[in-house]
């Protein structure tokens, strides 16, 4: 077991990730005019869809490969959800079909990338317009609607502390965590540093990359379902920022676009980043049309720090 | 001829032909592995050495003939069976992963687990007995990106012997490593081999060869030509059946010392940053070789890459009357100096592209017309450029990916004739190519020297510095600590002066 | 000694191939077109393809020269947008701010263009990511320009340029197009810029050892994709008559659906704009048969996905078969 301090010596992204948000954060709270429990709980909840799918994004770019669809699987799930449950109050069941279906999305990926070895890039643009497609056929017109007991889960608190605060934290744990210390794990970043050598090595490449993708979909879909409790309804082209956003915040948080490093909770952190700058901007009167160009600078900035970052040389270690 | 094979084999395969497209790597290979031996394979490149350990290690299925581990024969063969049959190989191309750890490197795979997890500090364990039997001090949690080429070669060797093989393959282990280490590594083997291991061992060092070895294969076109026991055999007769060539005729007779001549480049203070390079003088004139020497990783290919602006660098690089250094090869073009890298597949050539076009690319300028390619322009200087390096087969359609190594090697060399520097530099360019091959790129450097051209050549292969260059510098701790020429020229001082200057820990 | 091998026809083979089977599907796509819905043989109704192709015709030049050189560049649908609101907004529908209505497609195109380039070789940003993001820079952008509502109009001479049909059939825009096409071909095909183009597409570093200024080719052929998109924005607005926000969206994925449909791979330095245009035409008539058949936008999408998903299957997996035999 990595100890915290080698952790962050080795990938010191997280740690400034976590420093900026929490000079966000920070800036952020002071700008809101009033901050309650209700506040702090919905401005919360509202980032658990894109933590998610920055997770799934973060898992695929690990392996060194891209998945441009997880907006549209999160959007998917979001309209079966949304239009399965109208009337019939039958929530959990529709859930588990649209996870379901996310999951399908993410082997079909998988599949294709790692069997049929197309490119990801393709594959995934490809498969992110059946995907909108197949919403848009089920839900032409946003709609839909959730029981109310269902959306109001995200406003639930346990003890003093929101469920949403919670399953911030906890999903990256429980979900992530022990993946990451299994052999999957370890062969997810040897197949994201040099597929060739892990294929040598005896890792079985193809279900690692097959499986990145699965897990992509789960976790957009896993988005997705968090989506619909915010919302209580679908719509099908909700998740069109999604993509970006989910590549912007995983790259912000440390992730490489080359594969093989990087760590999940570094995504967390860029994901809230970009989430609680919009809040942000929003808190300071500034028009909502910025966020557009907001997010795009911030990418390319966060994208420019290993370039500065790399020429400072590395230490050399030799001996224990 | 065929092998004799006991049932107690590791490996025995007979019969094996294996082509990628028309090229006949194998051509009905036998051999067999018994245990407890240790086998030098010898042969020059193209004469199927790689291929036939990729098949003794899963990673080719032959076309024909059969492959037997312990007497059963394989069907279907992939690289998990032959691991699960106890083979561990390790490639001249290390395949370590940057950004994991030493300890995750030396068991990316089938660590012990404790329920779904990895055990880690039983992994730890296991790496570092294995890092101790290769006498390595690394620290477990250093991550291999950190590491120099010397310490990767070592963990790569360690994550062969952590799954402890019944047959180790070892493609060229010692080629980044300090006198020590290959000392260590000579001593394990044997030491593996009386454990009951067997080795495979390929090495162009003769030298190490004979040191650890019982028997020789040596490989010719494709075929074994030769099967005999380490002491049937001498170094000359070695090379001999590799090539039918003995050695001392390899090298161009070198002229003898004239009057000073125009100096055509001349470095000083050059320094590259992020390697130990600090502070590097040399001058080459014209009709000189010079050569640069040391131990490996100290930087020399660096030197050399600054020097024809392929990295950036400070200090001063002259070439005739241009100032450098130059930043990019472009302008390293127009000074007058161009560098035949050393890396063929990644460097030297564009693998999909045909011969033609890979030699004249950097010189599409001398071969067009406002801008416009005219192919019969392109037809004749590559045509020309073939015939004078002997470049086989005579295609220039060809796509460079089917040639063999050599030959690769002198489509890359080709493109620098063409670029027609006044400064050629060459960073190792004989670099895993047959004996016969090498006498040509000898030959060739020597036929540019006395043109008038200046050459500098880095080579880590000390007989054929010895045997080619008129002066020889030798690099250590980032400076040149001696300029060597005439009876001073010998091996013996080469090496004193590598381990000159503050020596690495070890 | 190994024999001298005859493979001149062998070591082309693959690249003709490669341009021939986009062409085929074409024509396989087009009869089947016909047999299904006669109406497309009329004149009337392939000059309205041709006029649509035209302006994706365009987007796909620069698109096919930047995936040619393994790169991509995502942010020419908010180009085409963009470009397409503030030439409306320019020209507020008077011919005398052509000059400049184009100017300023053409410039703000380009300014797009060389940042993509600079970002991608001087900041080392993968293209994906970068056009990505100036591609959502661009899109604020066109938001913040227009403040959500889009105004302006075309000018006659530029819708007439764009729609109005010459011996009924050729359009101003076609012959644009066309022009642009020829010069592009005769570039990536015979000149020393079109063969680097292709060295480096196969293999970067070795390029550069080799002389071939990597950075500077990068940042002109995302400058060229800038402004063959500012310059199909420009004319977009002469096809619909006037601006819309999110008019060029589709020009994303379509444009690369057009060069990897032609034969083009997507990790560089095969494929070819003669492939291109049959890519170009067979999405254009794609896209029209669904909307005739009466298919909605939904299946549109998911035709486009599936259709793109066979092409590649059939490009990368055949050719691997090929090269290891």
């Amino acid at each position: 077991m990595v100890s915290p301090l080698t952790f962050l010596r080795r990938e010191p992204a997280v740690a400034v990730a976590y420093i900026v948000l929490a000079a966000i954060v920070v800036g952020w709270a002071v700008s809101v005019p009033q901050l309650g429990i209700l506040a702090v709980t919905n401005t919360i909840g509202q980032k658990l869809p894109i933590v998610c799918v920055t997770i799934g994004a973060a898992i695929v770019l690990i392996s060194r490969g891209v998945d441009l669809s997880v907006g549209a699987t999160l959007t998917l799930v979001n309209v079966i959800v949304a239009k399965g449950t109208d009337g019939t109050g039958a929530v959990w069941l529709w859930v588990v079909i649209g996870l379901t279906a996310a999951l399908a999305a993410g082997l079909l990926n998988g599949i294709l990338v790692a069997v049929y070895r197309l490119s990801p890039l393709i594959v995934t643009l490809a498969t992110s317009s059946v995907l909108f497609g197949v919403a848009l056929y089920i839900l032409p017109i946003p709609g839909g609607g959730t029981p109310s007991w269902f959306t109001r889960i995200p406003l639930l608190l346990v003890g003093p502390v929101p469920l949403v605060a919670l399953l911030l934290v906890l999903i990256p744990v429980v979900l992530w965590w022990p993946l990451k210390r299994s052999p999957f794990g370890t062969a997810l970043y040897a197949v994201g540093n040099d597929e060739a050598a892990a294929f040598t090595a005896g890792i079985r490449v193809r279900a690692t990359i097959a499986s990145a993708y699965v897990l992509a979909g789960f976790f957009a879909g896993l988005g997705g379902v968090f989506l619909t409790m915010n919302a209580g309804s679908g719509d099908a082209g909700i998740g069109l920022p999604y993509t970006l956003n989910s590549i912007a915040g995983a790259v912000i948080g440390g992730v490489a676009l080359s594969g093989g490093r990087g760590a999940i909770a570094g995504a967390v952190a860029g994901a809230l980043i970009m989430s609680f700058l919009n809040n942000l901007l929003f808190a300071l009167g500034v028009n909502t049309y910025w966020q557009f160009v907001v997010t795009g600078v911030l990418l390319l900035l966060a994208l420019s720090v290993p370039l500065v970052l790399r020429r400072v040389p590395a230490r050399r270690e030799r001996t224990a | 001829m065929t092998a004799v094979a006991e049932p107690a084999d590791v490996v025995e395969l007979r019969g094996v032909r294996k082509r990628f497209g028309g090229v006949h790597a194998l051509k009905g290979v036998d051999l067999a592995v018994p245990r407890a031996s240790v086998i030098g394979l010898a042969g020059e490149n193209g004469a199927g050495k790689s291929t036939l350990l990729k098949v003794l290690s899963g990673v080719y299925a032959p076309d024909e003939g059969t492959v037997r581990y312990a007497g059963v024969v394989q069907e279907r063969l992939v690289p998990a069976k032959a691991r699960a049959a106890g083979i561990a190989a390790v490639a001249q191309e290390l395949s370590l992963f940057e950004h994991l750890d030493v300890a995750e490197n030396v068991l990316p795979v089938g660590a012990p687990r404790r329920g779904p997890f990895v055990d880690t500090r039983a992994r730890d364990a296991l790496a570092a007995d294995a890092l101790a039997l290769v006498g390595s001090r690394l620290s477990l949690r250093t991550m291999v990106r950190e590491l120099e080429f010397a310490d990767r070669q070592l963990v790569e060797i360690a994550r062969a012997l952590v799954s402890q093989p019944k047959l180790l393959i070892l493609d060229e282990p010692t080629s980044g490593l300090k006198e020590t280490e290959v000392e260590r590594l000579l001593e394990l083997v044997g030491r593996l081999r009386e454990a009951g291991t067997s080795i495979v061992f390929i090495t162009h060092r003769l030298s190490e060869m004979f040191r650890v070895c019982d028997r020789f294969v040596v490989m010719k076109d494709g075929e074994t030509v030769a099967d005999r026991a380490a002491a049937d055999v001498t170094p000359d007769e070695l090379v001999r059946l590799m090539v039918g060539r003995r050695i001392e005729a390899m090298f161009p007779s070198k002229p003898v010392a004239a009057e000073p001549r125009e100096v055509l480049l001349d470095v000083s203070g050059l320094a590259v940053p992020a390697t130990p390079i600090s502070d590097i003088d040399l001058t080459v004139a014209r009709g000189e070789i010079v050569g640069l020497a040391g131990l490996a990783g100290q930087g020399q290919t660096e030197i050399l890459e600054g020097i024809a602006g392929i990295r950036r660098v400070t200090g001063k690089v002259r070439v005739g009357r241009a100032k450098g250094p130059f930043r990019s090869p472009r302008r390293a073009l127009r000074a007058g100096v161009w560098l035949v890298p050393e890396d063929r597949k990644r460097h030297g050539l564009v693998l999909d592209l045909t011969v033609e076009r890979n030699l004249t690319l950097p010189t599409l300028d001398r071969v067009s017309r406002f801008g416009m390619v005219v192919p019969s322009r392109v037809r004749a200087r590559a045509e020309s450029t073939i015939r004078e390096l002997s470049i086989r087969p005579d295609e220039p359609e060809l796509d460079a990916r089917l040639l063999s190594g050599g030959n690769q090697q002198k489509v890359v060399i080709g493109k620098a004739t063409i670029v027609d520097p006044e400064v050629y530099v060459f960073a190792d360019p004989t670099r895993g190519i047959d004996v016969g091959t090498k006498a040509e790129v000898y030959a060739l450097v020597r036929r540019l020297a006395d043109a008038g051209k200046a050459v500098l050549l880095l080579s880590t292969d000390t007989t054929e510095i010895i045997g080619l260059c008129d002066r020889v510098l030798v690099v250590s701790s980032g400076r040149v600590v001696a300029e060597l020429a005439g009876d001073d020229l010998t091996e013996e001082r080469i090496t004193a002066a590598s381990f000159s200057g503050s020596a690495r820990s070890a | 000694m190994t024999e001298t091998l005859r493979t001149p026809a062998l070591a082309r083979r693959p690249e003709l191939v490669r341009a021939v089977i986009p062409y085929v599907t074409l024509a396989a796509l087009y009869v089947g077109t016909i047999v299904v819905a006669p109406g497309y043989r009329a004149p009337e109704q392939i000059a309205t393809l041709l006029q649509v192709a035209s302006l994706l015709g365009i987007v796909a030049i620069g698109q096919t020269l930047v995936i040619l050189i393994a790169g991509i560049d995502l942010s020419v649908g908010a180009v085409v947008t963009f470009t397409n609101l503030i030439t409306g907004a320019i020209l507020a529908g008077l011919d005398v701010n052509l000059p400049l209505a184009l100017m300023a497609s053409l410039g703000a195109g380009a300014a797009v263009g060389l940042l993509n380039g600079f970002v991608i070789t001087r900041l080392h940003v993968p293209d994906l990511v970068a056009t990505l993001a100036t591609m959502t820079i661009m899109i604020g952008a066109g938001y913040l320009v227009t403040g959500g509502a889009p105004r302006g109009a075309a000018s006659p001479g530029l819708v007439s340029f764009v729609t109005g049909r010459l011996g009924g059939f050729v359009t101003g825009a076609l012959v644009l197009w066309m022009l642009l096409a020829a010069a592009v071909v005769l570039i990536l095909s015979r000149s020393t810029l079109g063969r680097r183009i292709y060295a480096v597409g196969l293999n970067r570093e070795a390029s550069r050892y080799a002389g071939v200024s990597v950075p500077l080719l990068t940042i002109l052929l995302y400058t060229i994709s800038g402004m063959t998109a500012g310059l199909a924005g420009f004319l977009l607005t002469g096809y619909t008559g006037s601006s819309f926000l999110n008019s060029g969206a589709t020009y994303q994925l379509a444009s690369i659906a057009a060069v990897v449909l032609g034969g083009a791979s997507i990790f560089g330095g095969r494929g070819s704009y003669v492939g291109t245009i049959a890519g170009v035409l067979i999405t254009v008539l794609l896209q029209s048969i669904l909307r005739v058949i009466g298919i909605p936008q939904a299946g549109q999408n998911i035709a486009y996905g599936v259709v793109i998903l066979l092409m590649t299957f059939v490009f990368t997996t055949g050719f691997r078969r090929r090269r290891r035999g």
